[in-house]
Parts: C-alpha cells; structure tokens; sequence
C-alpha cells in the first residue's frame, strides 16, 4: 500500500524547485511546444541539451528521471517500428529491401528523432511538474493561470478547491484503507488467497468502513470550512502570496530563448530533417 | 500460554523513498507471560509498530518475533495462525465495524477461524459479557451505538477469537473518563478471568500505573527501559528526558516530599497515595 504515491514529488533543494509554480507551468508547456518545433538534427541536439540541463538543475536522481520513460516504452517501441517500416525516403538510402519490407535509411533517422522526442517530452514534463512541485501547488497554479476564464463566469476556484481537496484526500484514504486493512487482517481476513469471487468478497469489510469514514471526513470537513466563513472564491485572499522573482523570468526567457534557437536551427539545412 | 519474545527486530516505513523512517531498531524483548504489560513512549517512539510486529502484521525487516520460541514468520501460510494467537486491537478500532450488526461483527473473527455456528455463539456472547456490552446492543446496527460502545464491541471481536495474548493500541483514546475506567476495568477483568496476557499501549501514565505489572518505555525505534512501574516511576529524570510525562500522583509525591512529607517510594496511583496518607495521618 505505501508504495502508492500520489504524483511523484521528490523534496530537494534546486533553483528548479525554488522557481514559481505558475512559471513552472508556462515553462513546461513551452518545453512541450519545443519538443514538437524541433525538425533537424541540430534542433533536436539543442532539446536533448535543454532536456539535460534541467535534470542537472533540478538536482534528481538521474535514476529516477529515467524510471519516468518506463511507462511509455511500449509506445516508444511501436512509433519506432511504424517510422522505420513505413518511411519512404529516396531510392538511393534502401537500407534493406527483403520480402514486402523496405527500410529506407529515413527511417531509421525518423524513428531515433522520435524516440529523442519523446524522451525529452516525458523528462520536460516530469522536471518541470510532476518530480518538483507538490501537486497542491500545481492546482493553486493552475488556479491562477485559468483567471481569463474566471471573467467568463467559470467557477475557476470552486473547481480549484475541488482538485486540491480530492488530491488532499487520496494519501488520507490510502492510510486509511491500510489501516482497516491491517485491522481486518488481526480478525484473520484474508485478502491474498481463493478465487477471484473470494477475494472480492474479502474486501467488503474494507470497503464498508472505508466508505463511511470518508462520508464521516466529508462531513466534517464541510462543517470545519463552514465554521471558518468558507463561502466560495469571491473576495478571498491567499496566505501565500506568490510574487514572480527575476529568476522565474530568467528561466522564461531561458526557455523561449531555446524555443528561438530550435526555430533558427531549423531553418539552417544542415544534417537529417524530419518531413 | 504463550511467550512472545523479539529479537533484534528492525523495521522501517517508506524503505527506498526519501521519506523512509526507521520505527523499530534492534528491539529485543521478552513479553511476560500472564501479565498485563503496558508500552510507553512519545509520539512516533514506534509504540504501534512494534504492537504491530508481535501481532504479526508487520514483518520485520531484520530481526525474528518469536511465540514460544518458534519464529512466527518463518511460515508465511502459517502467518493467520499467529494472527489469531496474538488478537491485535488496533487504535480507533470502531471504525473497523462493517456488519449489519454488532452481533455478526463480533463473530467475523471467530467465523474466519471456521468455527462451528455453536461456537461462535457462545464465544459471541462470552466476549459481549467481558466488555460490559448489553445482549440487546447486538442486535443493533454498529451505526445506532456510541462512541464508547462502538469501541468495546470492536475489543469483543477480537477477545472473541480467544487469543493467549491480547494486544491493545491505545485503548481508551478519545473516550471520557467513565469510558476509560470502564475500558481499563473491562480488561483488568479480562486477565484476572483468562490468565492470559495483556499488552497495552497507551499515552497516559496514570493508566498504566494503575493497571500495568510490567512497563515497556520506548523512544527513537528504541526499547530504552522494560521493568516494573515501580522502577520506572522511581526515575522521573529519565522518563521526563525522554519525552514523557509522571503519573500526576507520582509528582504529587516529589512536590510533598520536597514540602517534608515523604509518602515513601513506589507511589504512583490515587489509591496508594490515598492508603499512604491515610496511614500518615492517623499516626499523627
């Protein structure tokens, strides 16, 4: 059970960590926007290099950055086939040509691009949001990013205040679940043995108390906001007031830079393109 | 009867992760047989872990729970065994009812065992009458009881498995002072009918003072001191070092001593005490 973590925050003291959440953000959608700007061969080193510089900012393991890439080995491996297989390129670059395959040496070239693609995709978003901010943080960002939509009559806080509240419950029931767990298990349930129909059947004395205790929280966090004068976002203050510092627009600037530099390297014809 | 004995027990939570907290390191002990130990210590000393590790709940990461020698984990399909020697009663446990009535949550333990239905009626029953909890109340639906009810019928679950050895995680938590005497009376009764042995933790003094033969102190992961409350309550320095607190009547005794009145060592309960100066007063 401990092994559920929610969002995957890993506590470090880096710039990276330190920058606003908010810019984070912005940062993270301009990284994403770079990885798909990228065409040649150059523009994709300049994003491998971005990709890299912001591990080493970010002071994570590097171990762990690479553990985030698992999950999408799989369609990794299967855009890297479709791209070899079915690039057509120039006659003169058939690498192989046996049976009904023809693998043009474009191919190849598009697959690594891809594969660099999305591993710079995986390890942006996860520098950037996931492994350094608190996922608290990210909806309080996000609150402040979707003010535009606020002036059209979008509750923005209300579901704000949903997110961080559903997210600040989830650690809270995991404990729980294991607590009644652990509880059932001293009465000798047992939840690791017997047919698929048995171990359902184990879980109901988990799920009932799971159910009324967090029906039990609900209530009593409704009631705790009620007597603190909770009413909505209209007129609310923060407690942490977040300014924007110099070196929140310096990673800004740092990034659209990059952004800049991909456009021009592209233009340049040098080396391998993507069509 | 059963000797639950640790032996270089070790365990940490979050192995692996930046959070990892290290709640028992290297806890030998031997649990007395028959009496009633209390277990003391701060928040987050590893009190409930290590009530955990002799129910067999927790598996240690280094180290061996033994119950009469025999190490309780080195079968793993044998671990539901232990499980219903040693019956653990958790903290808040009344929010582990889920039956439609109380009646049938007390039996779950008993019906996991695969107990007759004869059985498991009269240990139902048996169980009910040691936590003081009326047979009309088993009728009732968990949800129409309450607080103090609720907690005494989740004890009955487990006493109704007939364990050698009851382990009890803050028993009284939450609960008023009727509840809590009621509570510490309920198992106090409890030895004195079975014999068997009684685990307690708690974090009032005052209860284990009055209740406990023996007392284990924990602090940081470790066991720093296991003897009689007796001895225990004679060295308030090194109890207050680490965190915790005299029974009131233990520093109503410094205080007169310091004022010329010495009630003796070895008083640490309201009934002592009340004996004791009784006894002084009438030499007078």
């Amino acid at each position: 059970m401990n092994s559920i973590s929610l969002g995957q925050y890993y506590p470090a003291e880096s710039p990276i960590h330190r920058l606003d959440v908010r810019i984070k953000v912005v940062v993270a959608i301009l990284f994403v926007v770079c990885t798909f700007l990228c065409k040649n061969v150059l523009s994709f080193a300049l994003l491998l290099s971005l990709a890299l510089l912001s591990i080493i900012l970010s002071r994570l393991p590097i171990g762990l950055v690479a553990r985030g890439v698992r999950p999408i080995l799989i369609i990794i491996a299967i855009t890297s086939l479709i791209n070899i297989f079915f690039s057509t390129g120039a006659p003169e670059n058939i690498v192989v040509d046996w049976w009904i395959f023809t693998i043009y040496r474009e191919g190849i070239y598009n697959a690594l691009l891809m594969i660099v693609r999305f591993v710079c995709l995986i390890v942006g978003t996860s520098v950037f949001l996931t492994y350094t901010t608190t996922p608290i943080e990210l909806t309080d960002a996000i609150e402040d990013l979707l003010w535009p939509l606020k002036k059209l009559g979008v509750p923005v806080h209300d579901f704000a205040m949903m997110m961080t509240i559903a997210l600040r419950f989830i650690p809270l029931l995991v404990d729980e679940t294991d607590k009644i767990m652990t509880a059932q298990k001293a009465r000798g349930a047992d939840f690791s043995s017997g047919s698929l129909a048995q171990r359902a059947k184990a879980l109901v004395p988990v799920l009932i108390p799971l159910f009324v205790s967090a029906f039990r929280r609900a209530e009593e966090l409704a009631v705790a906001m009620e007597c603190r004068c909770y009413h909505g976002g209209e007129g609310r203050t923060r407690m942490n007031v977040r300014h924007v510092h110099a070196k929140d627009f310096v990673a800004l600037f740092g990034v659209i830079l990059f952004g800049v530099g991909i456009v021009v390297l592209n233009t340049l014809n040098i080396g391998y393109s993507i069509s | 009867m059963a000797r639950i004995t640790l032996s270089g027990v070790s365990y940490s939570y979050g192995k692996k992760t930046p959070y990892e907290i290290k709640a028992l390191d290297g806890v030998n002990i031997e649990i007395a047989d028959g009496k009633i130990t209390g277990i003391i210590g701060h928040t987050g000393s590893g009190k409930s872990t290590l009530v955990g590790a002799i129910g067999g709940l927790i598996e240690p990461d280094e180290g061996q729970v033994l119950i009469d020698g025999a190490d309780v984990w080195k079968n793993r399909k044998k671990i539901r065994e232990h499980r219903f020697r040693v019956g653990l009663v958790m903290q808040y446990p009344e929010y582990q009812l889920f039956e439609e009535t109380i009646r049938r949550d007390i039996a779950f333990g008993p019906r996991n065992m695969g107990l007759s239905d004869e059985e498991i009626e009269e240990r139902v029953v048996e169980a009910a009458r040691f936590v003081e909890l009326p047979e009309a109340l088993l009728e009732k639906s968990p949800f129409e009881l309450s607080g103090g009810e609720k907690r005494r019928a989740a004890i009955a679950g487990v006493i109704a498995m007939r364990p050698d050895v009851l382990v009890l995680d803050e028993p009284a938590a939450g609960l008023d002072p009727r509840g809590r005497a009621a509570i510490f009376r309920n198992i106090a009764e409890y030895r004195r009918a079975t014999g068997k042995t009684v685990i307690i933790v708690s974090h009032s003094m005052e209860d284990v003072a009055t209740y406990c033969d023996e007392l284990v102190v924990m602090s940081g992961a470790k066991v720093i001191m296991h003897d009689t409350p007796n001895k225990v309550f004679s060295n308030p320095e090194f109890l207050v070092k680490n965190g915790l607190d005299l029974p009131q009547i233990a520093r109503l005794n410094m205080y007169l001593r310091e004022k010329g009145i010495d009630l003796g060592e070895g008083i640490y309960t309201v009934e002592g005490a009340f004996n004791k100066i009784m006894e002084l007063s009438s030499k007078k």
